[in-house]
């Protein structure tokens, strides 16, 4: 999932939980890191539980935010 | 919790003793309040990081600006130190006025108006206080602090 471009401001993706009654600080932190430190973030809201699921499972990963 | 503030009102006292030869004096009032602020402030210092996250749980501002949950801490005890100086208080004032507004809206509206259930990141990361009154009184005392001091020491003398 790492999106390392070539040009010269390095781009990232990034898919975190953003849903009306949790905003995953975690993601917040991540986005704002990668942002400092000069990353163009491709910024991925996962808006549900069964959204956030679906993508764990697809990736194989536990947890999210996911870079 | 309570004892943060039990030892910070007998401090308060025993300066107030000791500067005033009488326990309860106004000055004395003012202690209680910084020395909170900076045992609260203290809590959290023990470790930024994992307050700063859970402060993004709330804090309306942090979440606009993640950063703002490592500076807060240490605006706090900043703030705090100076008052119980009664020192530069004309930096204090804002500094605090500042962080308890911003808090006092953030625990409002998580609290009474979303209704959500949080642990308070008041004492640090890893407590287990439930976000609610005592957060509110927290950030409403250093309002009060950031109003008053300033009008005490400029505008009464």
């Amino acid at each position: 999932m790492k999106h390392q471009s070539s040009t010269q401001a390095q781009s990232a993706t990034l898919y975190r939980m953003v849903m009306p009654s949790h905003l995953c600080p975690y993601g917040l932190k991540s986005k704002d890191l990668l942002e400092r430190q000069g990353y163009e973030v491709e910024d991925h809201h996962l808006t549900t539980c069964e959204e956030t699921d679906a993508f764990m499972e697809e990736h194989g990963v536990e947890t999210t935010p996911q870079t | 919790m309570i004892t943060i503030f039990a030892v910070a009102f007998l401090m308060a006292l025993g300066l107030s003793w000791y500067s005033f030869e009488t326990i309860f004096t106004l000055r004395g009032l003012e202690w209680f309040i910084s020395i909170s602020m900076c045992f609260l402030a203290v809590q959290k210092l023990q470790d930024v990081e994992s307050f700063s996250t859970m402060f993004l749980n709330y804090d309306l501002l942090a979440r606009r600006w993640v950063q703002y949950g490592k500076i807060y801490p240490f605006g706090e005890a900043f703030a705090g130190i100076l008052m119980v100086a009664g020192a530069l208080t004309w930096l204090s004032a804002p500094v605090a006025l500042f962080i308890g507004t911003v808090g006092a809206v953030s625990v409002f509206k998580a609290v009474y108006i979303d209704k959500r259930e949080l642990k308070c990141a008041c004492v640090g990361g890893d407590s287990n206080v439930p976000l609610g009154f005592v957060s509110l009184t927290e950030n409403l005392m250093m309002m009060v602090m950031g109003i008053w001091m300033p009008i005490r020491m400029y505008l009464i003398g």
